[in-house]
């Protein structure tokens, strides 16, 4: 493996395609409209930055995501990362007989990120049971908040919770803003589920509904 | 900026020392492409876990949905690009504690230059799993085909709703060009009656696709009665807006306007050229023609402004509203034109400056028409003097860690010479400060230039699979062939700071 001595000599190398860029935007800055004012080759070392290159609409704005062009490899990776593990539930199993009694649970899920992120509930179903719909037997109430801290430590809402029963808690979601970001990057992602059950609701079934939580940079 | 570290644990495997699950990377691509060109883009999945990782991975079409901008599947919008795709669904295993990658090959078609896009959805399942409840990844893809139109935006003034009964702010913004563009606020809220301020509130780096509709949205918490003052500074691209301010009434039966809502547009007014640059020696004085143009269909006076320019620390220019300072004298002949529809008039811009000065000096130069909801045109200036010193410095700001696991570094760029700069960023981990063990990718802020006297802000994330060491973390700013900005921040991944190897169950 190269050492840090390689690290530089690889920087360096790069050097010649920079300046010939600049060269580039020297000549058409000579060429250029404003031809009454010439400005001469930059002869320096130096990678300068000028109003040519300033502009209020870059096309590729911040992100330089990995791209594969021919048969060049990948460029080092590392910097922009996602990761999560969790599982959101979605599955009751009711003992004894049909009830209008309702059970709550939450579930809390520690998120950590220092990028606006875009929450949106999708693809929720109503309840099945074994495969077939039993929406009948009753239905799921969700709630969804977004929090500082921690599971162990919640802290402030960051944002108003948002809700609805089964499919109807589609499309519900929020954004968490850059600026609503804790300075440590740590917040809580809150999915309530609360069941209610019908005279219909039959005991030892395990009642399912399904959905997705998008989670998207956007 | 593209940098995100995004860990989701239960309470139950919440690692004290680590991360645990799974990193996908990268979080979005926006990537320049030619036409008939074959790319392939590539994901990176890294199974943090002992359980198998099975991915399931879908490129579809989107389109957004006006204001709330929830995606919508199933069309077929114009700018797709999600059949660009010869292999848009994969399934791959990843197997425990081991990385995959997801290549998704792509052949561009000989389309008209433009932006095209869609959305790469991305479904993890570990092993043993039982959750119905699952998360999904949506991973916007932007490619930019040639040339790019430039967006014609129309912003407005913020507003004060009511969402679950919690007050939130929404700036909305409007494209109804063919241009792509980011965008961003800095919001700030005030109690009408003493000018308190109740908070500041920002975003950035958010997509505006073409012809679409978008709200930023702010949560205030709950407010209680009086009356409010909202102030919104808006960004798109690398150029921050004026503020624009609205009045609101909180009572007890909701929320009402106490100022109209109004919408700015950009100006039809352009330049030519879109920048000035001058080379000259101190003490000179210069002069540059500048030709103004009105792309409308009615006839208007264009008022001249010459401006002091800045730059924020996310690297957006701010175009101010006086006079440069300073030893730069900038002043523009007329200061105001007449100008029919399709016309151009000719302005003369005369530039001095004083005997001592040395380096680059920038302004801003800035056309509006006595519309007052028209946002003005402007372009900037860079005068260049003898005697430049070109000089970075990069200065830690704050670790991040999970638990004991560190992940994140942020750290400030300050161009403390007085010439403008456009650096190449690196960074390495280094184990014992001599091995690389990882490249990492270092977000370039703006366009990537920094003023003199600028400073700004950036981050980089660190692998999540770290063996237990001592390691130093190399960010190198390169701006000159011999010329290196470097930071070394040195940091320990504890023994049990290796990432927590088994999920939990789902109930």
């Amino acid at each position: 493996m190269p050492g840090p001595y390689f690290f530089e000599s690889k920087l360096r190398s790069l050097k010649s395609s920079k300046m010939s860029v600049m060269a580039s935007v020297a000549i058409f800055s000579i060429l250029g409209p404003l031809a009454l004012l010439l400005v001469p080759a930059q002869q320096r070392s130096i990678f300068t930055f000028n109003s040519s290159q300033a502009s209020a609409w870059p096309v590729q704005h911040y992100a330089q995501a990995p791209i594969i062009i021919g048969s060049k490899r990948p460029q080092g990776m590392g910097g922009e990362q996602v990761s999560v593990i969790g599982n959101f539930g979605g599955t009751f199993s009711i003992s004894g007989i049909g009830s209008t009694s309702s059970s709550r649970s939450d579930e809390l899920i520690n998120i950590t990120t220092n990028l606006p992120l875009t929450f949106l509930a999708a693809n929720f179903t109503i309840l099945y049971v074994g495969g077939a719909q039993a929406n009948t037997a009753g239905s799921i109430t969700y709630e969804m908040q977004l929090y500082a801290g921690t599971a162990a430590s919640v802290g402030a809402p960051l944002t108003g919770a948002v809700g609805g029963t089964d499919n109807m808690f589609n499309n519900s979601g929020f954004s968490l803003s850059a600026g609503a970001i804790p300075a440590n990057g740590q917040v809580v992602l809150r999915l309530s589920r609360t069941l209610n059950l019908t005279q219909y609701a039959e005991g030892a079934n395990t009642y399912t509904a399904s959905g997705i939580i998008n989670l998207t940079i956007n | 900026m593209l940098v995100a570290l995004f860990s989701m644990a239960l309470p139950a495997v919440v690692s004290a020392q680590g991360l645990s699950g799974m990193t996908i990377s990268p979080l979005m691509f926006r990537n320049q492409v030619g036409a008939g060109q074959k790319a392939t883009l590539q994901l990176q999945v890294q199974n943090l876990q002992q359980d198998s990782l099975n991915i399931r991975l879908s490129v579809q079409p989107v389109e957004f949905d006006d204001w709330t901008y929830n995606p919508k599947f199933g069309g077929t919008p114009a700018h797709d690009c999600s059949n660009w795709f010869t292999s848009p669904e994969l399934n791959q295993i990843v197997l425990p504690n081991n990385q995959g990658l997801l290549n998704l090959p792509m052949k561009v078609p000989h389309i008209r230059p433009g932006v095209y896009w869609c959305e790469v959805r991305v479904s993890p399942h570990f092993q043993n799993d039982p959750s119905t409840i699952n998360p999904e990844y949506q991973i916007p893809v932007i490619l930019f085909v040639g040339s790019q139109p430039r967006p014609s935006l129309k912003l407005g003034t913020p507003k004060l709703v009511l969402d679950n009964k919690v007050e939130q702010i929404e700036v909305p913004f409007e494209n109804p060009s063919e241009g792509f563009t980011v965008i961003g606020a800095t919001v700030e809220l005030r109690q009408a009656a003493t000018g308190r301020v109740i908070g500041t509130y920002y975003d950035l780096d958010r997509n505006l696709y073409p012809g679409t509709k978008r709200n930023l949205v702010f949560s205030v918490g709950e407010l209680g009665e009086g009356q409010y003052l909202i102030t919104s500074k808006p960004q798109a691209g690398t150029r921050s807006f004026s503020p624009m301010a609205a009045r609101f009434n909180v009572t007890k039966t909701g929320i009402s306007e106490a100022s109209a809502n109004e919408t700015y547009e950009l100006s039809p007014i352009t330049f030519d050229p879109a920048s000035i640059l001058v080379q000259m020696p101190a003490g000179g004085e210069r002069s540059a023609v500048l030709h103004v143009i009105n792309n409308s269909s009615k006839p208007t006076a264009v008022k001249i402004e010459v401006r002091a320019l800045s730059q924020g620390m996310d690297g957006a220019f701010d175009v101010g509203t006086t006079p440069p300072i300073g030893p730069l004298v900038v002043t523009a002949d007329p200061e105001t034109v007449q100008l029919d529809p399709g016309r151009t008039a000719s302005v003369r811009i005369a530039i001095s400056t004083s005997k001592d000065a040395t380096g680059d000096l920038w302004f801003g130069v800035s056309a509006g028409s006595q519309d007052s909801h028209e946002i003005s045109e402007q372009i900037y200036g860079n005068i260049r003097l003898p005697g430049g010193i070109p000089k970075l410095d990069l200065k830690q700001t704050e670790i991040k860690k999970i638990g004991q696991y560190p992940y994140f570094i942020g750290f400030e760029i300050a161009n403390s010479g007085n010439m403008s700069l456009k650096p190449i960023p690196f960074a390495q981990v280094l184990e014992q400060g001599l091995t690389p063990v990882a490249n990492l990718q270092v977000p370039v802020i703006g366009g990537g230039g920094i003023l003199p006297g600028s400073v700004l802000r950036n981050s980089i994330l660190l692998p999540p699979n770290l063996k237990p060491g001592v390691y130093s973390v190399s960010i190198k700013y390169q701006y000159g062939q011999d010329l290196f900005a470097t930071l070394n921040v040195p940091i320990t991944i504890p023994a049990g700071g290796k990432p927590k190897p088994k999920a939990g169950k789902a109930k």
